[in-house]
C-alpha cells in the first residue's frame, strides 16, 4: 500500500467504526424498546402478528398531526399525569398480574412484562392481544399533553 | 478507635434496619378480590404495588365541582359535608387509642346491627344488614397518619404509605348474597 492511501484508509476505518457503533446503538435501543403487539382475532377482524418495534412507533408518533387528539377532553386533564407516572414506576416494579378477570364466557389478563403492558382478553367470539411497550405508553400521553397545550396556546 | 468501631455499628444497624423498613414498604402489595357466584360465576382479582401505589397517590384528581362533598385533589381526600365538618377526628382516634380493647358502639334493629370495636391496636366495625356483612379491619395507626394537619381532609398519600408498613393482612371483607369482596395487604404478587 502507497503512503499516500494511508490517510484516506485512515478515514475510511473511522467512519466505518463510526457507522458501525451507530448500527449497534440503534440496534440496541430497538431491543431495548421492546415491541408494539397486536394480535385480534374476530368474526369481523383478523389481525395476527402485527409487530412493531417500539422505538419506531414512538418516533412515528410525532409525526402523527395535533388534531388526531383533539378527542382528549376533561378526563385526560385528569388523569394524564397519573397514567405517564404510572408508566415510568411500572418499569421499575417486578413482572405481575395487575388484574385478572374470569368468568363462565371471558377471561380478561392485564399484567406488567418486562417493560411492556401485556392485555389478553378472550371470550366466546373474540381474542385479543395486546403489547404496548411502557415507554410508547408515555411518548403517546405525551403527545396527547403536547397537543392539548398547544391547543390552549 | 473501640469507639469508632462501636459508632460505626450502630450507623451499620441504622442504615440496614431503615433500608429494610423501606424494602418492606415497597415489597408490599395491595390485593382486592370479588368474588361472585351464580351462573357468570365471575372473578375480578386486582394486585397493586404499593410502589406504584406510593408514586400515584399524590396525582389523583377526581376534579369537583362546589356541588361535590368528597373530591380527591393533591394526595388528599377532601370532605365537605355537615356532619364531617362539626368531628374533630384527631381527637376521637386519639381518645379511641388511649382506650382499652372495648366494643364501643353496638346498634341493633330489626333489619341490622352494627358494631364498632377496637382491639389489638385495630379499629374492627362490622355491619350486617339482611343477607350483607361488611367487615372493615383498620389499624388506628393508618387512620392516625391519614389525619392531616389540614381541617375537613384526610391525606391519602400518607394513609397508603401507613398501609403499605403497617397493614398487613385483611382490611375489608364483604360477604352478601352470592358476593364475596375482599381487600387486603400482604408481601405476595399474586391473590391466588
Amino acid at each position: 500500500m502507497s503512503t499516500s492511501n494511508r490517510p484516506f484508509l485512515g478515514v475510511f476505518v473511522g467512519v466505518l467504526l463510526v457507522v458501525m457503533l451507530g448500527g449497534v446503538g440503534l440496534a440496541w435501543s430497538v431491543h431495548r424498546a421492546g415491541m408494539l403487539e397486536i394480535d385480534v382475532c374476530s368474526d369481523d377482524v383478523d389481525l395476527r402478528g402485527f409487530r412493531v418495534p417500539a422505538a419506531f412507533a414512538n418516533a412515528a408518533l410525532w409525526f402523527v398531526p395535533s388534531s388526531v387528539f383533539n378527542c382528549a377532553d376533561m378526563e385526560f386533564e385528569l388523569w394524564g399525569d397519573l397514567v405517564a407516572e404510572a408508566c415510568d414506576e411500572l418499569r421499575r416494579c417486578p413482572d405481575f398480574t395487575m388484574v385478572h378477570i374470569t368468568s363462565d364466557h371471558e377471561y380478561v389478563q392485564v399484567r406488567k412484562e418486562g417493560d411492556a403492558l401485556v392485555v389478553d382478553v378472550e371470550d366466546d367470539q373474540d381474542a385479543v392481544h395486546v403489547s404496548v411497550p411502557l415507554s410508547t405508553a408515555k411518548a403517546f400521553i405525551k403527545k396527547v399533553k403536547a397537543s392539548q397545550d398547544w391547543d390552549r396556546s | 478507635m473501640y469507639k469508632a468501631c462501636k459508632y460505626l455499628a450502630v450507623l451499620a444497624a441504622v442504615l440496614v434496619l431503615a433500608g429494610s423498613a423501606g424494602a418492606g414498604n415497597r415489597d408490599q402489595w395491595l390485593h382486592i378480590v370479588v368474588e361472585e357466584d351464580g351462573h357468570r360465576g365471575e372473578t375480578v382479582r386486582v394486585n397493586l404495588p404499593f410502589q406504584l401505589l406510593e408514586a400515584l397517590a399524590p396525582l389523583i384528581e377526581t376534579g369537583h365541582s362546589r356541588h361535590d362533598d368528597i373530591w380527591i385533589s393533591g394526595g388528599r381526600i377532601h370532605i365537605h359535608c355537615g356532619d364531617f365538618e362539626d368531628l374533630d377526628l384527631r381527637a376521637m382516634v386519639e381518645a379511641v387509642r388511649d382506650a382499652p380493647d372495648a366494643e364501643y358502639i353496638t346498634v341493633d334493629s330489626d333489619y341490622e346491627s352494627v358494631r364498632v370495636a377496637k382491639e389489638k391496636g385495630n379499629l374492627l366495625i362490622r355491619a350486617e344488614d339482611g343477607d350483607e356483612t361488611v367487615k372493615v379491619t383498620l389499624r388506628l395507626d393508618v387512620i392516625d397518619e391519614m389525619l392531616s394537619e389540614g381541617e375537613n381532609e384526610l391525606d391519602l398519600q400518607a394513609m397508603v404509605a401507613a398501609l403499605g408498613k403497617h397493614g398487613e393482612g385483611e382490611i375489608v371483607r364483604v360477604e352478601g348474597g352470592d358476593e364475596l369482596v375482599r381487600i387486603w395487604v400482604d408481601s405476595k404478587s399474586a391473590s391466588d
